[in-house]
C-alpha cells in the first residue's frame, strides 16, 4: 500500500517538476539549435531568389504595423518583388526587446538604430555590415549630396574604426535654433507689449512675473522661469545660457578652435552666478529639479511660470505642444515669441538647437551583395521619390489624407504616428525618411507653418554640440554625466558657490574623466576637419 | 453590546478612527483623481489641484480608449491568461505540493530543495528568451501561462498548508478504499479552500498584470495583453534622443492624460472588482499557510 502511494506521489511530483522547470531552470543545451534557425532560414532562400522568387527580408523600426498585410508593406512587397518580415518593438522599451533577439542570431536586414551608440556596439558585436561609403554615394546620389551639403561630419557618426556601419538620418530642423516664449498675458499685465531682447531686460521680466503678480489672482503664486529637467537635463535653462554663448551640456568650439566642454567653462561661471541669485530671490520655480517635460508643460499652461524655451513649433497656437492647449484653456491667452537672449557682450545670441544629426539605419549582418544593392534601391526610392516617399509616409491619397495646397492633410483618425503606422504602415517604419529627406519637405509642413517657422527663427543663430561623434572613453567613465547633472544642481541652488567652489568642481570634472574626453574629442574633431576639408 | 468605555479608551478610539480614515482617503485619492481626470475634458484634466469630481464630465476618454487599435485583443487575452492560467497553476500546483506535503515520499527534501533553488536563481532574460523558442512557444499564447506554472512560493506555501492536514485522515480514507487521487480530490481539496482561493488570487492578479512575457515573447499584435497597451500610452517620456525624432513639426501628437487615465480605469476596475469576493479567504488562508511547516 505504502509503495503505491509513494509511486503514484512521485508520478504527480515529476509531472511538477517538469513543469517547474519550464518555468525557471533554463536549458542552455538547446541554445546552438535555436540560434542558427532564424539565419539560416533566410539566408538560403535569398541566395537563391535572384530571379523570380521574391527576396526575404527582415525590417526593424518604429511604430510597427499591427498586421503582416498593411497598404504600405503590400505596395512595398509589389513594387521591389521582396517579402518582408516584420520585427515588432516598443519604443519604451526597445533594447529590452532586441537583446535577446540579437543574442538569438535574429538580426533584421533592415536595422534601424537610435544612436551612434548603438552602432559602435552593434559593429563591435558583428552584427552590422558593411555599407561603403562609396556604395552610398553611387545607390542614393541625392541622399549623400543632401547630406554633404547639410553637414559632412554626419557620415562620421555611421564610422567605426574607418568603416561605415550606417546611413546617419538628418533632421532638418535640428539646425534651427530654441526660442524663449512668454506668456502674453503677463507680459502686458506688467505693461510690457515686446518680448526682452538682452538679459536685463529678460531679468526685469522674470522678476517682475515674479513679484508682480501678473496673472492678478492677489496670491504669491507665479514664477519666472522653470525647466523640465528630470528628463530634459540638457536643454535646463538654455534661454539664459546662450545669453552667455555657451550651453552646459554641450560641447562647443572655443576662441583658439579647441573644443571645451561647456559645463566647466568661464561662461558657465557666470550663468551660474546670475542663476543662483535669481534662485535665491525666488523667481526660478523650485520644482525645477523633479518637473518632467509633461509637468513643465502643463505648468506653463496652468500659469505657473512664464517663460519658455524650446523649438518654435511647440508655441505654435494651432498644433503646438504647449501652444496649442494654452490657447484652447483660454482664447484670450497668447504666446508672444521673442529673440534668442542677446549674448552679454554684445554680439547676436546663438539659441540651443539639438543639432541636425538624428538617427541611423544600418544593415544587418546576414545582407548579403545582392540583398545590399536592392535595399539601397529602395531606401534610394524612400529618400528622393515622391510617390514613394508619399506613400510610405502618409499612405493612400482619399484613404487615409487628401492633398490640400500641395500638402498632404491626414485624417483625423491617421494623425497619430502610433495609429497610422499600425494601421496602415504608414509612417517611420516603412518610410524611414519620413520628415528627414530635404527634397520632400515641401510635404511636410503646411504654408501656414512654414510662415510662423520663418517668422521666429530666421536669421537667428544657433549654437549645438560639436561633439557629433562617439567618443570611446565614454564608456569608462560611466559617472561622469551624473556629477555634471549633481553639480548643475548645487551650483544653481548655492550649495556650491561659484567661486572656489565652481573651481572645486571643474578640477573634480577633470580628474573623474573629464580631461581625458576632452583630449580624445579635440582629437577626434581635428582629425573629421581634416577629413572633411 | 453595552459596553462602557472610559474617557481613555473613548480618545483612543477616536484618535484610531481619525487615523484610518485619513490613511484611507490617502489610499484612495488616487483612484478618485484617476477617475475624475479620466471623465474630465483634456483642457480640465491638467489643471494643477484636487481632482475629486470631474468638471465638464464626458465619455469621450473612454469612447476614444475603446477605439483604440488592440484594446479588445488585449482583453481577451488577459482574461484568457488569468482564467485558464489560475485554473492550471492551480491544478498543477496542487498536485506537485500534496505529495511533497507527506512524510512517506523518498527523497522529499532534496527535491524540495531543488524547487527552492528555483526561487533564488533563475535563467535570466536571454537564456529563457531562447529556451522558449526552442520549445515553441514563442508568439504563442501559451507562453502566457507554461513558464508561469508554478510560482515558488504559492507552492511553498500550499505545501506548508498540507503539512497540517493530519495523515490519519488520509488513513482512515484509505480504509474505506480510497485511492492516492480520490483523498487528494475528496478531501484535502475540500479542506483546502481557503489557502487555494488565497493562490488563486495572487495568481490571478499576477496574470492580470503581468506584460513582461508579453513584451520579450510576443510579435503578433493579436497577442498582446493589455497592460502592453497601458504601458505604450502611459509611458511616453522617453529619453531626449527618441523625444528629439518624435517631435517633428507635423506630427507632434500628445496622448491626452484623460486617455491615459481612461485606459488605466478599464484595466483595472476588472481586478478590483474580484477581489472584495475572495477577501474573506485571503486573510484567513496567509495566517494558516504561512506561520507552520
Amino acid at each position: 500500500m505504502k509503495k503505491q502511494a509513494s509511486r503514484l506521489a512521485m508520478l504527480a511530483l515529476a509531472l511538477t517538476l517538469l513543469f517547474g522547470l519550464l518555468a525557471a531552470c533554463s536549458g542552455g543545451a538547446n541554445e546552438p539549435e535555436s540560434g542558427a534557425d532564424g539565419a539560416n532560414g533566410t539566408d538560403t532562400e535569398s541566395a537563391g531568389g535572384a530571379a523570380e522568387e521574391p527576396m526575404d527580408i527582415t525590417w526593424l523600426s518604429f511604430n510597427p504595423p499591427t498586421t503582416d498585410d498593411t497598404p504600405v508593406q503590400q505596395y512595398l512587397e509589389e513594387k521591389y518583388n521582396i517579402r518582408i518580415t516584420n520585427i515588432r518593438i516598443d519604443r519604451a522599451s526597445w533594447n529590452d526587446q532586441l537583446n535577446p533577439k540579437l543574442a538569438a542570431q535574429e538580426i533584421p536586414d533592415v536595422f534601424f538604430m537610435w544612436s551612434d551608440r548603438d552602432i559602435n556596439n552593434y559593429a563591435r558585436q558583428g552584427l552590422l555590415r558593411e555599407i561603403p561609403l562609396d556604395s552610398i554615394r553611387e545607390a542614393m546620389p541625392q541622399y549623400a549630396a543632401d547630406v554633404d551639403d547639410i553637414d559632412p561630419m554626419l557620415w562620421s557618426s555611421g564610422q567605426v574604426d574607418g568603416k561605415n556601419y550606417a546611413l546617419p538620418q538628418y533632421f532638418f530642423s535640428g539646425s534651427l535654433p530654441f526660442v524663449p516664449a512668454y506668456n502674453g498675458k503677463w507680459l502686458k499685465a506688467i505693461g510690457r507689449d515686446e518680448a526682452p531682447k538682452t538679459l536685463e531686460e529678460f531679468e526685469d521680466v522674470i522678476r517682475q512675473f515674479t513679484t508682480e503678480d501678473p496673472d492678478g489672482n492677489g496670491r504669491d503664486d507665479t514664477y519666472g522661469i522653470s525647466s523640465n529637467f528630470k528628463d530634459g537635463s540638457t536643454n535646463a535653462f538654455n534661454e539664459v545660457f546662450a545669453a552667455f554663448g555657451i550651453q552646459p551640456f554641450m560641447w562647443i568650439e572655443n576662441e583658439a578652435g579647441e573644443l571645451e566642454y561647456g559645463l566647466v567653462t568661464e561662461q558657465a561661471r557666470q550663468a551660474f552666478k546670475k542663476l543662483h541669485a535669481w534662485m535665491e530671490a525666488g523667481w526660478i520655480d523650485p520644482e525645477y529639479i523633479t518637473s518632467d517635460t509633461a509637468k513643465h508643460r502643463n505648468d506653463f499652461v496652468n500659469g505657473k511660470y512664464g517663460v519658455f524655451s524650446n523649438m518654435y513649433y511647440v508655441a505654435n497656437p494651432v498644433n503646438g505642444a504647449v501652444g496649442k492647449p494654452f490657447t484652447e484653456k483660454d482664447p484670450a491667452n497668447e504666446i508672444v515669441m521673442g529673440p534668442v537672449l542677446q549674448n552679454i557682450d554684445g554680439s547676436p545670441g546663438a539659441g540651443y538647437s539639438w543639432g541636425v544629426k538624428n538617427n541611423f539605419i544600418g544593415l544587418g549582418i546576414g545582407v548579403d551583395d545582392a540583398k545590399a544593392a536592392k535595399l539601397l534601391e529602395i531606401f534610394n526610392d524612400l529618400y528622393s521619390d515622391e510617390e514613394t516617399y508619399l506613400k510610405t509616409v502618409y499612405g493612400f491619397e482619399g484613404e487615409s489624407y487628401d492633398m490640400v495646397d500641395g500638402v498632404p492633410q491626414l485624417y483625423p483618425e491617421y494623425t497619430d504616428p502610433v495609429q497610422r503606422g499600425a494601421q496602415l504602415g504608414a509612417g517611420s517604419y516603412y518610410g524611414l525618411f519620413g520628415s528627414k529627406a530635404i527634397g520632400m519637405a515641401k510635404y511636410d509642413s503646411t504654408k501656414e507653418d512654414i510662415a510662423f517657422r520663418d517668422k521666429y527663427t530666421e536669421g537667428q543663430p544657433a549654437i549645438s554640440n560639436k561633439v557629433t561623434f562617439n567618443l570611446p572613453s565614454g564608456v569608462d567613465y560611466p559617472d561622469l554625466s551624473k556629477i555634471q547633472v549633481e553639480y548643475f544642481v548645487k551650483l544653481v541652488s548655492g550649495e556650491v558657490n561659484t567661486g572656489s567652489g565652481f573651481d572645486d568642481f571643474v578640477a573634480l570634472w577633470k580628474r573623474s574623466g573629464g580631461e581625458v574626453l576632452t583630449e580624445e574629442a579635440n582629437e577626434i574633431y581635428a582629425s573629421l576637419k581634416a577629413q572633411a576639408n | 453590546m453595552h459596553s462602557i468605555m472610559t474617557r481613555g479608551e473613548r480618545l483612543f478610539q477616536i484618535a484610531a478612527i481619525g487615523f484610518l480614515t485619513v490613511l484611507s482617503a490617502v489610499m484612495l485619492y488616487p483612484f478618485v483623481h484617476m477617475i475624475a481626470v479620466s471623465l474630465d475634458t483634456p483642457v480640465h484634466a491638467i489643471r494643477p489641484g484636487l481632482h475629486l469630481y470631474p468638471l465638464e464630465p464626458t465619455l469621450e476618454a473612454y469612447r476614444q480608449a475603446f477605439r483604440y487599435d488592440g484594446i479588445y485583443y488585449g482583453f481577451t487575452n488577459t482574461i484568457f491568461r488569468t482564467v485558464v492560467g489560475t485554473l492550471l497553476a492551480l491544478c498543477i500546483m496542487t498536485m506537485g505540493a500534496y505529495p511533497l506535503s507527506r512524510k512517506y515520499l523518498p527523497h522529499r527534501y532534496p527535491l524540495m530543495m531543488v524547487i527552492v533553488f528555483t526561487m533564488f536563481f533563475s535563467g535570466g532574460l536571454i537564456p529563457s528568451y531562447l529556451l522558449v523558442k526552442s520549445l515553441g512557444l514563442y508568439d504563442s499564447v501559451w507562453v502566457y501561462i507554461i513558464p508561469s506554472l508554478v510560482n515558488t512560493f504559492s507552492f511553498i506555501i500550499l505545501r506548508n498548508f498540507f503539512i497540517t492536514i493530519p495523515v490519519e485522515l488520509e488513513e482512515s480514507a484509505k480504509l474505506d478504499g480510497a485511492n492516492d487521487i480520490r483523498i487528494l480530490y475528496s478531501l484535502v481539496v475540500p479542506l483546502s479552500k481557503p489557502i487555494l482561493a488565497t493562490v488563486a488570487l495572487w495568481t490571478a492578479v499576477y496574470h492580470w498584470n503581468a506584460w513582461f512575457d508579453g513584451l520579450i515573447y510576443i510579435q503578433d499584435q493579436k497577442k498582446i495583453v493589455l497592460q502592453i497597451l497601458l504601458r505604450r500610452l502611459v509611458v511616453e517620456n522617453l529619453d531626449q534622443e527618441l523625444q528629439m525624432a518624435m517631435q517633428q513639426a507635423n506630427t507632434q501628437y500628445v496622448v491626452p492624460e484623460t486617455m491615459k487615465a481612461a485606459v488605466l480605469m478599464i484595466s483595472t476596475l476588472p481586478i478590483l472588482i474580484v477581489y472584495p469576493f475572495l477577501q474573506k479567504y485571503f486573510v484567513k488562508g496567509i495566517i494558516v499557510g504561512s506561520l507552520k511547516g
